[in-house]
């Protein structure tokens, strides 16, 4: 299967994360697989044991029955088989407790080792990330990753025991009765033949499965996330009748998955019934003595009803493991949606570091600039439109501008002048290395979180070892048109808090920021304000300018004519010289 | 209990109302289990028997043995375990999937038929995501819960019913009852206690691991600028750990409960072997019904190892239930719009009284627009101007006061085109979303549209044109782009009536000095209610307002 291979590679590195903690699991559940071949030796001893008397002397049987044999020194021994039973039976429950305590602590140890990556990942891929709708990427650490846990304590331990057990019960069975070993052996290796036909055609449509579901769910999430548009277009009949199809399409495969997921169980489980039931005659017959060849002559009771009881258990392991088997498709689905999460193209090591490039060269210390780029184009993704990013030069305390119309990228290149990325520029591939240092960002959707405004605005103090006074935040607050919004709780930017003053209270947030600490990055941060807001803004811009903070604004054209005399140098987008 | 059955009762009506598939599906599940336990009882009886019968014809008693029957049905026994257990998985499946789509398409139509409740809600992600979950969660109820626990008590009757015919002793019968019902009070009553509180705990942590997730993606950009991403990645690992550790617990509890399952049904089985070797002393018994009933318990055994695990959903089941219930009740309070298509004015908001959370938005706000009046309204962001649209539009409610249009109660849709301030742009292709307000539109109108909103150029230039996906997972429109769109649908709709609320957001100032020039000319014969912080920000208008302490007051304009 070449078309899961990155997945498989992916569930090996997760697997290996648990360390050794699956072969205690392997080892606790064959133990435990073993004390119940144990109990069942010493049922089957014990029932046969029962007949002994009968059977060794079948002329006494009306006047002498049982009693002799709870007098004897074999009865001693048959109520030890009972005692062995019993205690067989309460080590087993202990074993098999401790193999699925171990399994979960495994499983759990490969969920958190997947959430650890995939948050390292999308801190060192920033800009890819832009413009990803975070519910859904924000999902991916939940459920996805939820499936490993089965993947590593189901699954994978019971891959082993299905090896393991049939092979001890395969074992003993035969040193019993070689020919009833053989009616086990003959219908083993046909299972993994179907369960491997038919699992072939169930992977290809559990992955179908999943990305129709997939698909489902962001439909019904979109159509509600745009439910006032439908309301207001009058089409709610529409749009139930669409989810209603897709639901029904989702049905339609989902049967189909099942249906041969059902097929491959249906037919063990039918081996195994013909299995034991062949089992039970031939023992039966053989008993009754109207087999006159091979071992079945010297069949005892003891052995044929031990084969009888072990049938069952040989088959159950390969059950389970069939069970299981969704597992592994799950977390091969769930491995795509993780690895789509972890964009390959930028390993984390490229950019998470200050890394020096030769193109966009960097002061190490006294040089006076920061970044020094000398021009070239980045893409999100091969098939699209590259965006171009003119040659500039950054020094500590500029004040720059990006200009250009709408579309052409200036967010982007603010994206990358934050997190830096792969970019191309006028020699080849290369890394567009981030600003060094702190930064205050703006950005034209900003992130608000749960808390009240000036909860908000504090946030860039989290990191510097200083504190906002409530004049600062009444004042920054005043300055951006907010007067009194201080103690307003942002309920993840609901209806309480419009798009036009989230906008300006990450303004505010940034203006706040220590001036010694932060460089300042701002999209577009004039647009929606008022007039008279909009010069308090720019007379704090300037202050901020003017006690020496690095600024870099985006801005098409309002309040383009104040802000460019104000700039040290402007870099218009779309176009490609550069203006000082 | 008794308040998660109330919880539950309206889903397991509706599970009822599916009698013609639920009846035959658990009887199918009898059916596989009866026949499974059958299977294995009557093969450990015939080879006790055959034991015995060929031991006596060895030492030459003659003795009567149907091998025939027994060997036949042990043959049929396992075929009907097979076939049985396929056709149950295949029916069951099939019902609840049926379910689970009638509900899903339910909560969707209740959802859109009331969408004031949701509007505000739903820009949240958490109400969607817990949607799908809670919906999917739902199928564990008839799957896992109900079916195998009705079933697990029905054949605990066969069981104790065979026991007490072949060993005919109260006090056996009793004593296997009991094991058994220990066992069935672990799996099924213990599992469903437990798994209230945890699952109550377990979702709680599910909540918080959600929301530190999409903080952490949300304001990576800003944490990870400003040089604290890895304090917050510290602490939503850490609420993943105490998720884990939730699980774990509820893993461990599940555990213990199968142990207590696994130890009375072996108890049973020991016992069954026990007392039937002192019963065999009196002869009250033989030995093949001793291995008949040994073989029944062990089967039986295996059955009942599944229940902690099945009904370890019920706190989940129940938790999904009360959600989606809520979601499911009306509420009373819905926005009452008066329609009045015989009025000469287009909409009045009429001594409007508002407060949200403890702040004065309105206070006796009377505004009218006639009909072919142009009017605008124009305040600093946070002023409510968005609030009166979505008030007219019925998706948002106000405290005191009247709110009327000028169009009847059924055509109001198609007559009236809004321009909402956040841009709507549907997981579709560029036509779908364009067609959303008129379904039968041709190709040629679409390109129209988009002409109209100077973004036919765009359009041509995607890779599927008119047939690009656009819209979450789809071609990334920018904040411009996705305005126009908008633009071009209004367009599309040719409406008597228009709300625009700040339409040129995003967009640059040669567009938006192009798209004011072409609104201000399509305008011409409609009537327009408008608003946005300035007025450059719209097209033209007849009068102009803004909002002091509530009150809607007119005003002067420079461009007037």
């Amino acid at each position: 299967m070449s078309e899961f291979k990155r997945e498989h590679i992916y569930l090996k590195h997760i697997q290996a994360a648990t360390g050794r903690l699956l072969l205690v699991v392997q080892l606790c559940a064959f133990m435990a697989s073993l004390s119940l071949l144990v109990q069942l030796v010493a049922i089957a001893y014990f029932l046969s044991a029962l007949l002994h008397p009968i059977l060794g002397d079948a002329d006494s049987l009306h006047e002498q029955p049982l009693v002799s044999v709870f007098n004897s020194n074999s009865g001693n021994l048959v109520f030890a088989a009972l005692a062995i039973a019993g205690a067989a039976l309460v080590v087993r429950v202990v074993f098999q407790h401790l193999a699925d305590h171990f399994a979960a602590r495994a499983g759990q140890r490969a969920c958190q080792q997947a959430r650890a990556e995939l948050t390292e990942h999308w801190r060192a891929s920033l800009v890819q990330q832009a413009g990803k709708q975070a519910p859904e990427q924000a999902g991916v650490l939940l459920e996805p990753v939820e499936s490993l846990f089965g993947y590593i304590a189901r699954y994978l331990p019971q891959r082993s025991q299905a090896v393991m057990v049939p092979a001890v019960i395969l074992i003993i069975v035969f040193s019993l009765d070689w020919v009833a070993g053989l009616f086990l052996l003959v219908s083993a290796p046909l299972i993994p033949v179907f369960m491997a036909l038919v699992g072939m055609g169930a992977e290809r449509l559990n992955q179908q499965h999943m990305e129709t579901l997939q698909r489902l769910s962001a439909l019904f999430i979109d159509r509600l996330r745009n439910l006032s548009l439908l309301y207001t277009s009058g089409r709610e009949s529409a749009a139930t009748a669409h989810i209603a199809k897709a639901a029904d399409e989702y049905r339609r495969i989902n049967m189909r998955t099942l249906r041969v997921a059902f097929l491959s169980s249906a037919v063990l489980e039918f081996f195994a019934a013909v299995a034991i039931a062949a089992l039970a005659i031939y023992i039966g017959f053989s008993l009754l003595g109207y087999i006159d060849w091979g071992p079945s002559q010297h069949l005892s009771l003891f052995s044929g009803l031990l084969i009888l009881m072990l049938a069952p258990e040989f088959f159950q392991p390969l059950r389970s493991f069939a069970q299981y088997y969704h597992d592994r498709a799950a977390a091969l689905g769930a491995a795509s949606q993780l690895l789509a999460a972890q964009p390959t193209g930028s390993a984390p090591s490229d950019i998470a570091g200050p890394v020096l490039s030769d193109n966009t060269a960097r002061a190490a210390g006294p040089e006076p600039w920061l970044l020094n780029y000398p021009g070239g184009t980045y893409r999100y993704h091969p098939n699209e439109p590259a965006i171009d990013i003119p040659a500039f030069r950054l020094c500590r305390g500029d004040l720059m501008l990006v200009t250009g119309p709408s579309g052409v990228g200036k967010s982007t290149l603010l994206r990358l002048l934050t997190h830096g990325d792969v970019a191309t520029d006028v020699h080849g591939s290369t890394i567009f290395a981030p600003l060094p240092g702190k930064i205050a960002l703006q950005r034209q959707h900003p992130w608000l979180f749960a808390g009240t405004v000036a909860d908000n605005l504090k946030l860039f103090y989290a990191t510097a070892n200083a504190n906002a006074s409530d004049a600062d935040i009444d004042a920054v607050l005043d300055d951006v048109g907010l007067t009194g919004f201080a103690e307003v709780e942002v309920v993840e930017q609901g209806r309480n808090i419009s798009g036009g003053e989230a906008k300006r209270i990450a303004l505010a947030r940034c203006l706040l920021a220590p001036i010694s600490d932060f460089m300042l990055v701002l999209d577009e941060p004039l647009a929606g304000l008022d007039a008279a807001t909009a010069d308090r803004v720019l007379k704090r811009i300037h202050s901020h300018h003017k006690q020496g903070q690095t600024i870099v604004i985006a801005a098409h054209e309002h309040g383009k004519g104040q802000l460019r005399e104000m700039a040290t140098h402007c870099l218009a987008m779309g176009i490609t010289e550069m203006q000082s | 209990m008794n308040r998660d059955l109330q919880i539950l009762a309206p889903w397991l009506k509706e599970i009822g109302a599916h009698r013609r598939y639920i009846l035959p599906g658990i009887l199918l599940i009898l059916v596989t289990g009866l026949s499974g336990i059958a299977l294995l009882a009557i093969s450990g009886w015939f080879i006790v028997g055959a034991g015995i019968t060929g031991a006596l014809l060895a030492t030459g008693v003659w003795v009567y043995f149907d091998i025939y029957i027994a060997g036949a049905a042990i043959r049929v026994l396992a075929l009907t375990r097979t076939v049985g257990r396929y056709g149950e998985r295949l029916l069951n499946h099939n019902t609840v999937l049926r379910l689970q789509q009638q509900w899903r398409v339910q909560v969707f139509a209740h959802m859109v038929r009331q969408p004031s409740r949701f509007v505000s809600q739903l820009r949240t992600s958490d109400l969607t995501q817990r949607l799908t979950q809670d919906l999917s969660a739902l199928d564990a109820l008839f799957l896992r819960i109900k079916a195998p626990s009705v079933v697990a008590t029905l054949l605990l009757l066969v069981v104790i019913g065979a026991v007490s015919l072949l060993y005919q002793h109260l006090f056996i019968s009793i004593s296997i009852l009991l094991c058994y019902g220990m066992a069935l009070l672990g799996g099924i009553g213990g599992a469903r206690y437990f798994s209230r509180t945890n699952g109550r705990l377990e979702q709680y942590h599910y909540g918080v691991l959600r929301e530190h997730g999409q903080q952490y993606f949300e304001g990576l950009a800003e944490l990870s600028a400003a040089g604290s991403a890895q304090l917050r990645q510290q602490q939503l690992l850490a609420a993943g750990n105490a998720l884990t550790s939730a699980q774990a617990e509820r893993l461990r509890r599940q555990r213990m409960l199968t142990s207590w399952v696994a130890l009375w049904s072996g108890a049973a089985v020991m016992l069954l072997l026990g007392m039937g070797a002192l019963l065999l002393v009196d002869e009250q018994t033989s030995v093949p019904h001793i291995a008949l009933l040994v073989f029944a318990a062990l089967a039986y055994g295996e059955l009942l190892q599944n229940l902690p695990e099945q009904n370890g959903h019920w706190g989940g089941v129940v938790q999904a239930a009360d959600e989606l219930n809520q979601i499911c009740t009306p509420t009373g309070n819905e926005p009452m719009v008066n329609y009045a298509p015989e009025l000469s004015a287009a909409f009045i908001w009429q001594h409007i009284d508002l407060k949200l959370r403890g702040k004065a938005i309105f206070a006796d706000l009377t505004l009218t627009v006639a009909r072919g009046e142009k009017v605008a309204l124009l305040a600093p962001s946070g002023h409510g101007k968005s609030l009166l649209i979505s008030m007219m539009l019925g998706l948002q409610g106000w405290d005191r006061g009247q709110v009327v249009m000028g169009q009847s109660a059924t055509h109001w849709k198609s007559n009236l085109g809004v321009v909402e301030q956040e841009s709507r742009v549907l997981a579709g292709s560029i036509a779908e979303n364009l067609r959303i307000v008129k379904p039968d539109s041709s190709n040629e109108e679409l390109w129209q549209a988009l002409a109209f909103a100077d973004l036919a150029e765009t359009v041509q230039q995607m890779p599927d044109q008119l047939q690009t996906l656009a819209g979450a997972g789809g071609y990334r429109l920018s904040g411009g782009q996705a305005r126009r769109l908008q633009l071009a649908r209004l367009y599309l709709q040719d409406p008597e009536f228009v709300m625009l609320d700040e339409p040129f957001t995003g967009l640059d100032e040669q567009q938006q000095n192009l798209l004011r020039a072409r609104l201000e000319e399509w305008l011409a014969n409609r009537t327009c209610f408008m608003v946005a912080h300035g007025e450059k920000a719209l097209p033209p208008a007849d009068a102009y307002y803004t909002l002091i302490q509530g009150k809607a007051e007119s005003i002067e304009t420079k461009l007037s």
